[in-house]
């Protein structure tokens, strides 16, 4: 093994071994906040040290440098209370687990990937629900780390089925997205935002490896499961009563475009990263603004604390900032798609096709942030309520996920 | 045993119908009446319920109008923290409600008072339930906040009460048709809407048929009065459809012909018992409290001609609102519950099921916690219709988990509380901990029995006590120099000021009057706006009268205003040019308002307008000076006068009868020329009596007539057909003329009554300057229509130069002074009577008859107008400093200009504070108040107590200006403590609707009360809500007495709406009237 092989590995291993650490001692708050921003900020130069060392494609850079960014958010978001100390673990150990997966390859990878699968599945067990969905999406799991562990060891043609698979599952495609949104619904705290991220790098990752191998037929089929996941995923938006649960479906509405487009827009890296990460960034903020006020209320149903941009001016104005921002979402890929290169040729049909998705993702989810927008930041404010704003770190956290999409959406 | 029966089907009688009536227009008690907005009346809300203590009536009033009696807690600790309300203040007002008790919490003891102030300065700390745990959990951390939530945990457990769930079905039926319609249980039982769909649709009717000419197209079969209106033209109305009600046409078609009928019916469909109809009904007038004010307002007026032509009355409303309520009940109960829609179904399913709705219930509103979720199906709750059973029927253990969460959230919420009380009072967590159960529970209960609800009373007479304390220091250096003087045996001799000046009580007079004063040589006093001559004006060339006096009186003499004896052709002209505009004016309002035209219009033009917009908005100096120079430049000037003089029959006989000869000689002339102008007098007059048919017709007697105009029989008779067709010479049109002249003026001897209890009711009938100015007001705004509520209250919201130039001419008449000096007030032969009018919003006084101001005066008039001038220039920069829109550092040279734009600015909302920021009223001498800056918060009326010593003229004074004045007050007072339900909100979304009021946007309940930009500056009340002190200075005997001598007194003062403040001449002390024969000094 050499230093290019085993330097990513440690990159990975490093935040991971933190976290595990650190989930079995009981250490002050404060001094894990501070470690574990260092920690990020060393992983950072660890990148950029790949990047002029070693031979990296930008774009798996890019991608965990979105990784990166979302953990520091989350971690520099968090109070220096004691019980916050069981957020800053978990984020280690993902954010070591997701970089094992980005920046390694072939069974290394693979492994990684079956180590954050793992990870998931047992935070699911964790929580006492002994529903149908839960086992429905703890076999999907399941049959997500035999695919991934086996991949290496299978033919071509079953590999790049298994790949599609955690594509699917990471990229989250109805029905295919329910890990996706039990994690997210079950997530503690600010960590939500953090899986967002994580879940959607971890996709783009995938469908980057395998998107070339995609036949016409397979671009076809994910297309019209594009279409239905879009509406799906819309019309679940609509009806949602709990914030994490709106953000997972708007997330899985929105990135049915990804999978919509690609039968559209040649050369996914170029276009498709860029907006999966914008998304991944606006979806995130969302889900961190929301934990916030859940974290200062215990509130996570739309509507039940409205009138909050009076009382609570610097969220008002982040929860506005990423409406208008997730509202003009769609548009991103169809400019950055026909700018930077040509299409291929069209039928009618699919023009009529992808039109229809892009008019269910993008009415959709004007209506349904509105009407969240409405729900949360608008109305009039409960006076039995005693509310509290968002602090300076919080709202640099919200902004900076807000910036980092708007580099990735507009000027990347 | 009532007489209304609710059985289907049987018609009801006569007295059935009568007895409805009567409840519906008694129910209607809480709902004020609403004016309309052409004569703004400030009048209070809750009217109605004056005969309840101040309390009581905002409870009622948040019953049934759901508004806000008192100011939020938060803004009265601002008053606190701004020392507008002192500590001794609040303890005192704590008196009432502290008990004499205490506790002791660490090695302190605190009374029951004291934990009471903290809780009303600091607030109770309490928390909604479902955000407790989330914000106690960081502090469980310290331990002492564990123990302390431990401790208060045990607490509740050991007082658990019954099971919450079920709570909610006991308390909903408690309620129901008591505390909301069937309607508004649905709404917040199902999230329907259904209250703003019946709303929806009332408005729509109601802003048709109650239209006074604003909308170019007029409802159709309004003549048939309001149920049948609707009954008949509800059926081309698709709504009913819309809004799913099935079979809305057979429906409507069987419905009963009358809408007692009609109302019986729904109440009997709808289940409503009979001993809850009166409080129904209540809560429907309620709903729409603007429209329905204005509905029993009109209702009442007899002589009002759109109601004589369009009929509507309260029991006509309630047929249609029923009728829509009971369809649209039905509706969503049958879509959510599967029950028909009435008051005992209703009731039935809570009683059947109280342990699933109460699960519905938290659901909805609250939704379930975590812990509960795992034992229920989710998807029951989305299930259309509601399955109810399942509900009931659900794991034992979800129950018990949920008693025990909420237990736990109520532990958690009261420990939240402590905490802050705590904090409040300074002890430390720990002693609180260590504190005794019975301690913790003492001070739990306290908190409880003491909720912010109740904070506002205590607030309000706080804020009350601390300002009159104030009031009354700031005028003690005044009562100082009264007491000196008027111990003074020999009081010096009085010399004649250089003039005199009578302004309306109003509290803009006040700093106006103060202005004036301070230039030197003026004296001022304060009258009421209508100067006691309560008339009915009517303008020269308008059509219209109006009562020009409070709404209290109704005006028993008509005045008018005529064109001067000199004028008659200028007059003439005049008449023509107004007719010419007029008929254009009619001619762009018909094009504006057809259907085509507007195409055309616009690109013809449009231009013009155009100028108009950018003029306005751009430059409202100049396009305002603009306009006036056209205006001047194509207007006839008229000098005009009154008729304050009442004509006598004789004379109005013989007005009359030369207008016929007049008549007759045009008509001869223009039939037989020079022949017709030839005939006789007596010939005319006789062919006047003949029209008339005051002489019978004589063959002999006409001869003379036919030899001169070669006339026979027939052609006598055409010519008299044609007098009285085209002349109107005819007897009822005699009886009309002869009524309408007599009718106008004042004899001789009234007008000696009123000038003498004026000048009495003022202390002034002594040392009169050679002017003496009777100063009205009103106010010119542009774009507003609360413009009349900027105007005289007193003159019924008008302009009041009317009054005060029909008081100087009675007041200048010299057979009215020579009676006068009969009765011992002697005027001067050189002291002279001059109207002149107030500008509320640019200080400009404009003096009228100055035609009549005697030549040698001529210098007392320049020297009086020169320094009314100065006054209103200092008026205007001292006002300008209260407008939040003006720049507080900026030097402001010339006033005038500014206050002069915010006149003609139609963008601006606020062109002046009006009566806003009043506090007091005071009754007195002018020595009382004279010097003292109040601010423009006070009203003022002069009145000396030494010369009334039967208490007559105060007896005049309580029982008219101080009435206004609490009406004045009460508006203000409920528009600030709710701007929404008694006010009339922000004006930026007012639409005017009919020409009777504002709306809300395109459909919204008529706004009462004031609007927000009156009565807030910015998010902070601009007035500050007090009930009004009414400061009398006179004996405490005489006001007593007065008091107990009108029950409407009696109700004011004894149930607290208005606060009446005695000065003992004697003593100089000020005294609080709390009941009869109980005043209490004032420290």
């Amino acid at each position: 093994m050499n230093f290019s092989n085993i330097f990513p590995i440690t990159l990975a291993l490093a935040p991971l071994a933190l976290g595990v650490v650190w989930k079995f001692s009981n250490g002050l708050s404060t001094t894990h906040k501070s470690i574990g921003l260092t920690a990020i900020g060393a992983l950072a130069g660890g990148l950029i040290y790949m990047r002029s060392t070693l031979e990296i494609e930008p774009s798996i850079l890019f991608l965990a440098s979105a990784i990166l960014l979302s953990g520091f958010c989350v971690i520099f978001s968090q109070e220096d209370k004691q019980q916050t100390s069981a957020i800053y673990a978990p984020i280690m150990i993902v954010l070591g687990l997701s970089l094992g997966v980005l920046l390694n390859q072939g069974i290394v990878s693979r492994i990684f990937l079956g180590g954050l699968l793992g990870y998931i599945g047992i935070s699911q067990n964790r929580e006492q629900q002994n529903s149908f969905r839960t086992k429905i999406i703890f076999l999907h799991i399941s049959l997500a780390i035999i695919l991934s562990l086996g991949s290496v060891f299978i033919g071509d043609s079953l590999q790049m089925f298994a790949s599609l698979f955690l594509a699917v599952t990471f990229l989250p495609l109805a029905p295919f997205h329910l890990p996706f949104v039990g994690t997210i619904k079950d997530a503690k705290e600010t960590l939500s935002s953090f899986w967002i991220v994580v879940w959607l790098i971890i996709g783009l990752a995938e469908l980057r490896a395998l998107y070339s191998s995609l036949s016409t037929q397979m671009l076809f089929t994910l297309s019209l499961l594009a279409l239905v996941s879009a509406t799906y995923a819309s019309l679940a938006s609509l009806g949602q009563k709990f914030n994490s649960l709106f953000v997972a479906s708007a997330t899985v509405a929105h990135v049915a475009l990804v999978w919509g487009l690609l039968e559209v827009f040649p050369s996914f890296p170029k276009w498709g990263i860029p907006f999966g990460i914008t998304l991944a960034f606006v979806m995130g903020g969302v889900s961190l603004a929301f934990s916030f006020v859940r974290q200062r209320y215990g509130w996570r149903t739309l509507g039940k604390l409205p009138g909050l941009a009076l009382p609570m001016p610097r969220f008002g104005v982040a929860m506005v900032l990423l409406v208008s921002f997730a509202l003009f979402l769609p548009l991103f890929p169809i400019f950055s798609g026909l700018m930077v290169m040509p299409t291929i040729v069209i039928h009618d049909v699919e023009i009529v096709r992808i039109s229809f998705l892009f008019l269910v993702v993008w009415l959709g989810g004007g209506w349904y942030f509105l009407q969240m927008l409405h729900q949360t930041a608008f109305g009039e404010a409960r006076s039995d309520v005693p509310y509290f704003d968002l602090r300076l770190t919080e709202f640099v956290a919200v902004s900076a996920l807000l910036l980092g999409a708007a580099y990735s959406g507009m000027i990347y | 045993m009532s007489m209304l029966e609710d059985k289907k089907g049987i018609t009801p009688s006569e007295s059935q119908r009568i007895e409805l009536r009567s409840l519906v227009n008694l129910s209607c008690e809480p709902i004020s009446h609403f004016w309309p907005m052409k004569t703004f009346i400030h009048h209070n809300p809750l009217h109605g319920l004056e005969h309840l203590t101040f309390e009581d009536a905002i409870k009622e009033g948040q019953r049934f109008l759901r508004g806000r009696g008192y100011l939020s807690n938060s803004e009265y600790r601002k008053y606190f923290q701004q020392s507008r309300i002192s500590k001794n203040s609040i303890n005192e007002a704590l008196k009432d409600v502290s008990q004499n008790a205490s506790i002791s919490i660490g090695e302190r003891e605190f009374s029951h008072q004291e934990v009471l102030r903290a809780l009303l300065i600091h607030g109770a700390g309490k928390v909604a339930t479902d955000v407790c745990s989330a914000i106690l959990q960081p502090s469980l951390n310290q331990p002492e906040i564990r123990d302390l939530f431990e401790k208060i945990h045990n607490l509740s457990k050991k007082n658990a009460t019954e099971n919450f769930l079920k709570g909610h079905a006991s308390r909903e039926k408690k309620d129901l048709a008591t505390q909301y319609t069937l309607a508004e249980w649905c709404d917040q039982t199902f999230g329907t809407n259904v209250q703003d769909q019946i709303n929806g649709e009332i408005i729509k009717w109601l802003g048709g048929f109650l239209d006074e000419g604003h909308a170019p197209w007029g409802m159709p079969e309004r003549k048939k009065t309001f149920y049948k209106a609707w009954k008949e033209l509800v059926l081309d109305d698709a709504s009913g459809s819309i809004l799913g009600i099935q079979d809305w046409k057979n429906k409507i078609l069987n419905l009963p012909n009358r809408p007692e009928d009609a109302v019986l019916e729904s109440l009997s469909l709808l289940g409503i018992p009979k001993n809850l109809w009166d409080s129904y009904f209540s809560l429907h007038l309620a709903q729409l409290s603007g429209w329905t004010g204005f509905i029993k307002w009109r209702s009442e007026q007899t002589d009002y001609a759109w109601q004589s032509a369009f009929p509507i009355d309260l029991i006509k409303y309630m047929a249609i609102r029923l009728f829509y309520e009971r369809e649209l009940v039905m509706l969503a109960c049958q879509e959510k519950l599967a029950i028909p829609g009435s008051y005992t179904s209703i009731s039935q399913y809570l009683n059947n099921h109280p342990t699933g709705y109460g699960l519905y219930k938290e659901f909805r509103s609250r939704v379930l916690p975590d812990e509960v979720v795992n034992y229920l199906n989710m998807s029951l709750f989305a299930q259309d219709p509601l399955n109810i059973e399942d509900l009931d029927q659900c794991d034992s253990r979800l129950i018990s988990v949920w008693e025990q969460t909420r237990e736990k959230q109520e532990a958690e919420g009261k420990t939240l509380m402590v905490m802050h009380l705590a904090q409040s009072l300074g002890v430390s967590i720990q002693d609180v901990v260590k504190s005794t159960p019975d301690t913790l529970s003492s001070l739990l209960d306290w908190v409880e029995q003491f909720p912010e609800s109740q904070h506002g009373p205590i607030w309000l007479e706080a804020l009350e006590s601390s300002y009159i304390k104030g009031f009354a220091k700031k005028i003690s250096p005044n009562l100082e120099k009264l007491r000196k003087s008027d111990e003074i045996e020999e009081q010096p001799p009085e010399s004649r000021p250089l003039s005199q000046a009578i302004f309306c009580i109003d509290v803009r007079s006040e700093c106006f009057r103060r202005q004036l004063e301070e230039i030197g040589g003026n004296e001022t006093f304060g009258f009421a706006g209508f100067f006691g001559v309560p008339i009915c004006y009517q303008g020269f060339s308008s059509e219209q009268q109006t009562d020009q006096c409070p709404v209290l009186l109704k005006p028993k003499h008509v005045v008018k205003e005529i064109p001067r004896a000199s004028q008659g052709k200028a007059a003439e002209k005049f008449l023509e040019g107004q007719q010419i505009a007029k008929t254009g004016h009619t001619l762009l309002h018909d094009l504006k308002e057809n259907v085509v035209t507007p195409y055309v219009m616009v690109e013809a033009i449009g231009w013009f307008f155009g100028f108009k917009l950018f003029g306005q908005t751009l430059h409202p100096k100049w396009f305002k000076k603009a306009m006036s120079w056209m205006k001047e430049s194509l207007a006839i000037p008229i000098r005009t006068t009154l008729t304050v003089d009442k004509i006598q029959r004789e004379e109005a006989f013989e007005m009359v009868a030369t207008k016929h000869r007049a008549a007759i000689y045009r008509l001869f002339t223009e039939k037989y020329d020079q022949q017709g102008a030839a005939v006789p007098h007596d010939q005319v007059e006789r062919l006047r009596k003949l029209a008339l048919n005051q002489i019978p017709s004589d063959s002999k007697e006409n001869e003379e007539l036919f030899r001169l105009l070669k006339w026979n029989e027939s052609d006598l008779g055409q010519f008299i057909v044609a007098l009285r067709k085209d002349f109107n010479l005819h007897e009822r049109d005699l009886d009309y003329q002869i009524q309408q002249i007599t009718q106008t003026g004042f004899t001789v001897s009234e007008q000696v009554n009123y000038v003498e209890t004026a000048l009495r009711l003022l202390g002034f009938t002594k040392t009169f300057a050679r002017l003496v100015l009777l100063c009205a007001h009103g106010s010119i705004s542009d774009n507003n229509p609360y413009e009349s509520a900027l105007d005289c209250g007193a003159c019924g919201g008008n302009h009041g130069i009317s009054n005060a130039r029909t008081l100087a001419v009675m007041a200048n008449n010299p057979q009215v002074r020579q009676m006068l000096a009969e009765r011992g007030i002697t005027i001067p032969p050189d002291a002279h009577f001059l109207p002149g009018q107030h500008d509320t919003t640019t200080d400009e006084v404009e003096l009228y008859d100055l035609e009549e101001v005697p030549a040698t005066h001529r210098k007392d008039l320049l020297r009086l107008q020169h320094d009314l001038q100065e006054a209103g220039e200092k008026n205007s920069r001292e006002r300008l400093s209260r407008f939040p829109d003006v720049p507080a550092t900026k030097e402001i040279d010339e006033a005038s200009p500014l206050t002069k734009i915010r006149s003609m600015d139609w963008s601006q909302v606020r062109p002046e504070w009006g009566l806003s920021g009043h506090t007091a009223f005071i009754m007195g001498r002018r020595s009382l108040s004279q010097g003292i800056n109040f601010e423009g918060r006070t009203f003022l009326h002069s009145y000396d107590h030494s010369q009334d010593p039967d208490g007559k003229y105060l007896e005049i004074i309580m029982t008219a200006p101080m009435i206004v004045t609490n009406w004045i007050n009460m508006e203000h007072y409920f528009s600030t403590v709710d701007p929404v339900v008694y006010g009339a909100g922000s004006k930026v979304y007012h639409n005017v609707v009919g020409n009777i009021g504002v709306m809300y946007g395109s459909q919204s309940d008529l706004c009462v009360g004031l609007p927000i930009q009156t009565v807030f500056n910015g998010d902070k009340p601009y007035h500050e809500p007090m009930r009004l002190f009414a400061v009398i200075e006179a004996p405490l005997e005489r006001i007593a007495t007065i008091v107990g001598r009108h029950v409407i007194l009696q109700r004011l003062t004894g149930n607290r709406w208005i606060n009446l403040v005695a000065i003992d001449p004697d003593t100089k002390k000020f005294f609080n009237f709390r009941l009869m024969e109980d005043w209490q000094p004032i420290n």
